[in-house]
């Protein structure tokens, strides 16, 4: 259907922030149709506030445009209300820039940030009018896509992605591109064929060339290529020398308020600490750090191309960074003058230093969080934190001495390992956190004490050393989600605690196989969207769609995998060995911590993937 | 790309600098927020020289005519700076559209002689796009708003209540564009600072009066321009 501009602005003004949708962003890219040869929507399977917020997206964004003849455009998922009006009034999935249904695109592309999102792809893919399935689109519809997080295990999605990108993209996307154009001009493209040729190419997971198949108890029996020239292992891909990386000098800005509406400096890749739970500190290995030099003129160019006032260094742990000194120094040379203020997400509290927060405390009040993950040291040792009490309340009083007076505290709830007397030690740490500002002569005695502390629950990833552990089940949950809340007596400490259910839900796909492909077309049809969203989630509805489609949850979520069990995302290689994680659970059971990659190298065998490796053996 | 640097010599005392820019197209659909937000950045990436607010998280200081309803157009809005060196408005100008969308293009800059406050009254014309349009429905709209009392629901601070918006109207007239079909009306609302009314009241009272604009976007719809903001002489504010 046809809506003219005046109609359109009917159903914009009926839908909460139009701003979602209109486009025309400041330093968006617009090419001329005639000059392009691959047109790439790139989908953010959220509401346009997340996705504008993503960091992943502006830097391949700006990768694949940096290619005359490819033009990569921007998509979100729309929020309920404009689905509604979508199907209402027949209005297709559009891309932001140029306006056009992606339909009409070459390629579409998803970035999987999280399990939740996916009923938002097959969402998206509908309104798109693009079959969910792989097996149902044919020559006119475009390549489907996928990367990011969740393609480390994309086999629950892996029947409705024509092609997962695996690893980092900036190099990997672009190539693919070409290869399309390459086929398209010399007349050799079908469907088919190109999705045979890019299987060659290393990082590119084409998942209708492998055959799996399942022993009688369930689990899986093999991978198998159907042809000979396809790789039986995917490699991921990386950036071996994070200086010459591509970089986005301008980026896209959002009118409508988004969540992370700040510069972004990618400091470095990878993460030396190895906690045993973390999927990111895995699979984003080797550690790949920039230089000083880089990163301050990088800094100071996505400043004055956006005109942010605040700057935000990112990386999974900031006070690792090796020259973190000389490049606060460096940024702090203009900052000031420019009144841009800088924040440190993900501080670890053994390197919060006074001189850190000196650097930091001339930007807006408001609290420092830490995440030292468990109660007790014990349990700390077990996950691998390497973070000990004294290093918190060293933190802590750094923070308050400073005038801070509210610290947040990250916990998880069900770890391997974890014992009642663990849950009672995030009660008594929280409390000494408490008493800590009370004895802090410096504090700021206007203001009381805030701590909160946020408890999630453990969910069992794909390529950690917890890898093989059962998620405790439902009730065990919500049963010490409780426990913890009667050990929390004191009134200056608050607790925050993330809905088990929507936990379950994510544990069953993290860990999934290609038989929940059914549950999610099931849960498409019906409906389900938004399932990151506490007012669109609903868990016996998931609970009804997986009995309708045979699948058992707890199979997947609260089954302990076997030691030599096929791993549905062992067609994977991340470079972090399987050997290297299973040692690693061994030590969780026998409390032992594993020094960080700063201190020792742990052969993880991260470094065959190459990079600057300046602490791999 | 424009390039200029702004070191005239530093001003004793800050001046004014009015910025008239438009609101049209798809910018129309951004809040008042929003539009602060956007030309604070734009203002940060050209250097402009000006004053920001004192205390720990420093932000320029500008102060914007009256918002606009999110979806109405507007083709002269205005912006007081104030800039602490002697410049020229028309590098101004310049820069800004350098960095700004098409629609919040800048018209022009000067240094103004009257403040913000002074805008009175607020010029609106409302078209009205809807099956049943006719001349005598556009007259009917226009008496409507007329009468006294006219009590809307209206959201205020302390929650939201029945109030009489019928003071804030100052003029109504109503007319049928009939190349369009549409029910045109101009409206003459209070903009000072204590009782600005906003035109979406008037649009929904029509709508609960009279039944239109209650059924599908496809068939019925309304665009709102906001052509004037006057001073209390009735001029028009500069």
């Amino acid at each position: 259907m046809c809506i003219n501009e005046k109609q359109m602005s009917g159903i914009l003004r009926s839908v909460e922030k139009p701003g979602r949708y209109t486009g025309g962003e400041f330093n968006q890219i617009i090419k001329n149709k005639e000059d392009v040869r691959c047109r790439f929507a790139f989908v953010f399977p959220d509401v346009y506030e997340i996705g504008m917020s993503n960091l992943g997206i502006r830097i391949l964004y700006n990768a694949l445009n940096r290619e005359p003849d490819i033009w990569c455009e921007r998509a979100y998922t729309p929020w309920p209300d404009m689905q509604e009006k979508m199907k209402t009034y027949g209005l297709p999935m559009t891309a932001h820039e140029s306006g056009d249904p992606l339909s009409a695109f070459d390629v579409v592309g998803f970035t999987l940030q999280y399990e939740l999102c996916y009923s938002n792809v097959l969402a998206t893919l509908r309104l798109a009018g693009i079959p969910i399935w792989a097996k149902d689109r044919g020559e006119e519809h475009p390549i489907i896509i996928g990367g990011g997080p969740c393609s480390y295990n994309a086999e629950p999605i892996a029947d409705f992605f024509d092609v997962f990108s695996i690893g980092e993209g900036e190099e990997a996307l672009p190539e693919f591109c070409r290869l399309y154009i390459e086929m398209k001009e010399n007349g050799t493209y079908t469907r088919e064929a190109f999705l045979h040729e890019i299987a060659k190419h290393e990082g590119f997971y084409v998942p209708s060339l492998y055959e799996v198949s399942y022993n009688e108890d369930g689990t899986i029996q093999a991978f198998l290529p159907k042809y000979d020239d396809i790789p039986t292992k995917i490699k991921k891909r990386i950036i071996t020398d994070m200086d010459k990386a591509v970089y986005p000098e301008k980026l896209v800005m959002p009118y409508i308020e988004t969540v992370h509406d700040r510069v972004m400096l990618e400091v470095y890749r990878g993460c030396i600490r190895g906690c045993r739970f973390c999927q990111a500190g895995m699979v984003y290995r080797p550690i790949r750090e920039k230089s000083p030099d880089v990163l301050n003129k990088q800094a100071r160019c996505l400043y004055e191309n956006s005109g942010y006032d605040e700057m935000s260094l990112v990386s999974l742990s900031i006070s690792d960074y090796s020259q973190l000194d000389e490049l606060t120094d460096k940024l702090l040379t203009w900052t000031d003058d420019e009144k841009v203020t800088l924040t440190l997400p993900s501080l670890r509290v053994d390197s919060f230093t006074e001189e850190l927060m000196a650097k930091i405390s001339s930007v807006r009040t408001g609290g420092l969080t830490f995440a030292p993950e468990a109660g007790t040291q014990r349990l700390r040792d077990a996950i691998n934190k390497n973070v000990e009490e004294e290093d918190l309340l060293r933190a802590v009083n750094i923070a308050f001495s400073a005038g801070k007076s509210s610290v947040k505290l990250y916990f998880m709830l069900g770890l391997p390992t974890e014992e009642l007397s663990d849950l009672d030690g995030i009660a008594e740490l929280a409390d000494k956190v408490v008493s800590a500002y009370f004895k802090n002569p410096k504090r700021n005695r206007a203001k009381g004490v805030n701590v909160t502390i946020s408890v999630a629950c453990f969910i069992p990833k794909p390529f950690t050393p917890f890898q093989w552990e059962a998620q405790d089940s439902l009730e065990e949950l919500e049963k010490k989600q409780k426990y913890l809340l009667e050990r929390i007596t004191n009134r200056r400490v608050k607790y925050n605690y993330h809905d088990a259910r929507v936990s379950r839900v994510e544990a069953v796909f993290a860990r999934g196989d290609r038989r929940l492909a059914p549950a999610l077309a099931l849960a498409c049809e019906e409906g389900v969207v938004f399932d990151s969203w506490d007012e669109y989630f609903n868990y016996d509805r998931w609970m009804d769609i997986f009995s309708r489609t045979g699948v058992d949850p707890a199979f997947y979520a609260n089954r302990v995998f076997g030691k030599d069990e096929v791993l549905p995302w062992d067609i994977i290689d991340c470079g972090v060995t399987r050997a290297y994680l299973w040692r690693e659970r061994e030590r969780a059971y026998k409390n032992e911590t594993t020094p960080s990659c700063a201190e020792h190298c742990n052969g993880c065998g991260a470094n065959c993937l190459g990079g600057e490796n300046r602490w791999c053996k | 790309m424009v390039q200029v640097t702004f070191d005239g010599p530093v001003l004793e005392k800050p001046k004014t600098l009015r910025i008239c820019f438009r609101k049209t197209g798809a910018l129309r659909y951004i809040s008042h927020l929003d539009l602060m937000r956007t030309m604070t950045r734009v203002i940060a990436r050209v250097h402009l020289p000006i004053k920001y607010t004192c205390g720990f998280h420093p932000i320029p200081h500008l102060v914007f005519s009256a918002p606009l309803p999110v979806g109405a157009e507007s083709p002269r809005e205005f912006l007081d700076i104030a800039v602490l060196r002697e410049l020229d408005p028309a590098d101004v100008v310049a820069l800004l559209n350098d960095g700004l969308p098409e629609g919040l293009a800048v018209e022009k800059a000067y240094f103004a002689e009257t403040k913000l406050q002074a805008i009175a009254a607020a010029e609106y014309t409302i078209s009205i796009h809807t099956p049943s349009a006719s001349p005598e429905v556009a007259a009917f709209c226009g008496s409507l708003l007329q009468e006294k009392p006219i009590v809307v629901l209206k959201h205020t601070k302390s929650g939201d209540k029945d109030v009489d918006i019928s003071p804030a109207i100052l003029g109504v007239e109503s007319g049928f564009d009939e190349r369009e079909g549409d029910i045109v009306l101009r409206i003459r609302l209070r903009a000072d600072s204590g009782s600005f009314l906003n035109p979406d009241y008037l649009l929904r009272y029509l709508s609960s009066q009279t039944g239109i604009l209650q059924g599908s976007p496809l068939e019925e719809w309304y665009a709102v321009v906001r052509t004037h903001l006057y001073n209390e002489n009735g001029q028009d504010f500069c």
